[in-house]
């Protein structure tokens, strides 16, 4: 940077607060270089963010409003009018979008809304008709109607939300039907829907199964992507499938490590270490060498540094002095970490 | 409107040109643009955040474990005596290693003191008060941008935990109301710290602030069974804190509309202020959402990016907790949510028609 012209950086808010700190720019002077640099929002650009803001929180509180209505169960409302309610709404998303057209903002929510609405249909039918199917081909049959929208839609939040909905299939398939008899995971879903899911992560196979499922998605993801597709371009939806991948593995590991030897954990436990190493590694590989991520590349040290951490903290049996040890570790690693994603992002640099 | 916009060459000498810049800014610039880049981006800063956290406890195992402190005394003395030396080794070095070193060694001390201190005192009240003055110091002193989030976050906590112990959880609203004044209020000074060099205080404690606030908001989502809280309410009355950040909101709005010189007819004016006051009636007992759009619209007009994706993703996590939460049932939440979606929607189109309007008039006159 410090070879680059001045006139090839561009001005952001970042560097701008940077630059006036050190450089004690008078408060004037600062906002007289908001705006010379366009940092500041014009009239133009108020309407547009008070438009985008005003449609997309209104549409995501009608939609968990109506999520909210219909999982109340009125008694009182009749299954006709339930039906008639929902249906006509799923039918009104899909009109507003097809008129807007998926490209635009408006087009996107209504779609979304669609997607959202589909759900709350069949949970409306299964409570209404009692079918006494499991939980998990709810979201499975949900995933499976909205996977032609995720298709043509090119909204990455249709997609967020088919794959949080293969995961709780999954999830919820197993829980019900491959390992249905674990009182301590009913405990754990006592205290929520969020401490049961994460509980029975606990579970080797079905913490194997959701990394490969999510690591599938993330590759396919990062495949797509490096076509050129412009509504790929952003990298939150990639950054949540890594953590989606990496946390199940990393706690499956983690109890891999601590309960070594435990019989209850025999079977195919040793996956889960294996797993979790090729998971990272790669990603390290890839988003340093490849594609910079600095947040996947931040999130994958980091689980790493408490796996390796904590395997120390296992294999070594000497006393309390393990601690200050370990204490010297976490620092040292941590220090090592921070240190190469600086080296990581001065390469790329230099390369650009 | 994106985030990337004018060049530094461009920008700098015309501010130079207008006197508003000194004539040798050029090599200072691009040396200031070069120790820009070698900062560390937020996440970077919490996995070393959360690394010095475990290292502190493993000090702190260490410690306790070993018996190299056996009285109160000396655990508070060994606690200053770390934290003296983690501040003065913070002070003297930048080096990655010494850094992380010193925030766990900061971060250990001070459990050590404030542990001390519960044991000579044998009070409560007075360990947390404690803690409060402690990290209130060290935000001044210890030069550390994680240790600053840490402290700032860590005294709203405390103050809360406060008002737990006192059973006086009414209270909760002050310092969700307050410390979202002061975060507005530190976003609307900053660039007067920055004029004097002080943003390395400024940030931090700015995020801090926001973190602890809206951590202590979530309570408002929380059902705690009557039997385990002693017939204690986690957050009770949540709409005080929503009507709270309500008008926090409409003062905001006015500022806004003031320093962007926006014109507005009285009847816009009245419009803007009515669907401002019926979304915050309309979501008091959510007050979640309406610090999410004070963020938002913060974030807005300081083109800052960070603050809109965390006003973004507190919305999201917010509504989730609320949906769950078992305060109110989900007839009256679900009229709630649809009531204001479908203002929001709306006033969305109201605006639409006005401004398709407005430019019919321009264009006939």
């Amino acid at each position: 940077m410090a070879k680059q012209k001045l006139s090839a950086i561009p001005v952001t808010t970042r560097r701008l607060k940077h630059i006036a700190n050190e450089l004690k720019l008078s408060v004037s002077a600062q906002q007289r270089a908001f705006e010379l640099a366009g940092l500041k929002p014009d009239r133009a650009a108020w309407l547009q963010f008070v438009d985008r803001l005003m449609l997309i929180s209104g549409a995501a509180l009608t939609v968990v409003g109506v999520m909210a209505f219909f999982a109340y169960n009125w008694a009182e409302l009749h299954k006709a009018a339930k039906f008639i309610l929902i249906e006509g709404a799923l039918v009104a998303a899909v009109v507003v979008a097809y008129f807007r057209g998926v490209d635009k903002l408006s087009g996107k929510a209504a779609l979304f809304a669609a997607a959202v609405f589909t759900g709350v249909l069949l949970a409306v039918y299964g409570q209404t008709y009692q079918t006494g199917a499991d939980p998990y081909g709810l979201f499975l049959t949900w995933a499976i109607l909205i996977s032609g929208w995720a298709l043509i839609g090119r909204n990455p939040g249709l997609w967020l939300l088919l794959l949080v909905l293969a995961n709780l299939s999954l999830i919820l398939y197993w829980t019900q039907l491959v390992h249905p008899e674990d009182w301590s995971r009913g405990l754990a879903t006592e205290l929520g829907p969020f401490a049961g899911i994460t509980y029975s992560l606990t579970d080797f196979a079905l913490a194997q199964w959701v990394c490969a499922l999510n690591a599938f998605a993330l590759v396919s993801w990062e495949f797509f992507q490096r076509r050129e597709l412009h509504w790929m371009r952003g990298r939150s939806f990639p950054r949540i499938i890594a953590v989606f991948a990496l946390v199940p593995i990393a706690i499956s590991t983690l109890i891999f490590i601590f309960a070594m030897g435990a019989e209850y954990y025999w079977g195919i436990r040793y996956v889960s270490p294996v797993l979790f190493a090729i998971f990272t590694l790669l990603a390290l590989y890839y988003y340093s060498k490849k594609l910079l991520d600095m947040f996947i590349l931040a999130v994958s040290l980091l689980a790493l540094i408490v796996i390796v951490t904590s395997l120390l903290a296992r294999v070594i049996h000497s006393g309390f002095e393990m601690f200050f040890l370990l204490s010297i570790l976490v620092i040292g690693q941590s220090a090592a970490a921070a240190h190469w994603l600086r080296k990581v992002r001065k390469s790329w640099e230099a390369q650009a | 409107m994106s985030e990337r916009h004018g060049n530094f060459q461009d920008v700098f000498s015309q501010l130079a040109e207008e006197n508003l810049l000194d004539s040798d800014w050029e090599p200072k610039t691009r040396t200031l643009l070069a120790r820009e880049h070698n900062e560390q981006p937020w996440y970077v800063r919490i996995m070393v955040g959360f690394s010095a956290w475990l290292a502190s406890w493993m000090l702190i195992g260490f410690v306790v474990g070993a018996a190299i402190v056996e009285s109160e005394q000396a655990t508070l003395i060994l606690g200053v005596v770390l934290v003296v030396g983690a501040v003065v080794g913070r002070c003297v070095s930048d080096n990655d290693f010494i850094t992380q070193m010193a925030l766990a060694v900061s971060l250990a001390g001070e459990a050590l003191m404030i542990f001390g201190v519960a044991q000579f005192s044998e009070s409560f009240e007075i360990t947390i008060l404690s803690f409060v003055a402690l990290e209130a110091v060290l935000l001044a002193f210890y030069p550390d941008i994680v240790h600053r989030f840490l402290s700032a976050a860590s005294i709203i906590f405390a103050l809360a935990i406060l008002l737990f112990e006192w059973k006086a959880l009414d209270w909760v609203h002050v310092i969700v109301i307050s410390f979202a004044m002061l975060f507005v209020l530190l976003v609307y000074a900053e660039q007067h710290f920055l004029a004097r060099g002080q943003a390395r205080l400024l940030t931090p404690v700015k995020w801090g602030v926001l973190f602890g606030q809206l951590s202590v908001l979530m309570l408002s989502t929380v059902y705690v069974l009557p039997e385990l809280m002693r017939d204690m309410q986690l957050f009770p009355n949540p709409w005080i804190s929503g009507i709270g950040l309500g008008l926090l909101l409409l003062y905001l709005v006015y500022e806004l509309v003031k320093s962007e010189n926006f014109t507005l007819t009285s009847a816009n004016t009245a419009a803007l202020y009515a669907s401002c006051i019926l979304v915050i009636i309309l979501s008091a007992m959510a007050p979640g959402l309406i610090m999410a759009l004070i963020i938002l619209l913060l974030g807005f007009a300081r083109v800052d990016r960070v603050l809109m994706s965390v006003a973004i993703g507190f919305f999201t996590v917010f509504l989730t907790a609320f949906f769950y939460g078992i305060e109110l049932n989900l007839l009256t939440k679900s009229m709630l949510l649809i009531g204001v979606g479908a203002l929001l929607i709306a006033g969305r189109f109201g605006l639409k028609f006005y401004l398709a309007a407005q430019k019919e008039i321009a264009l006939n006159e």
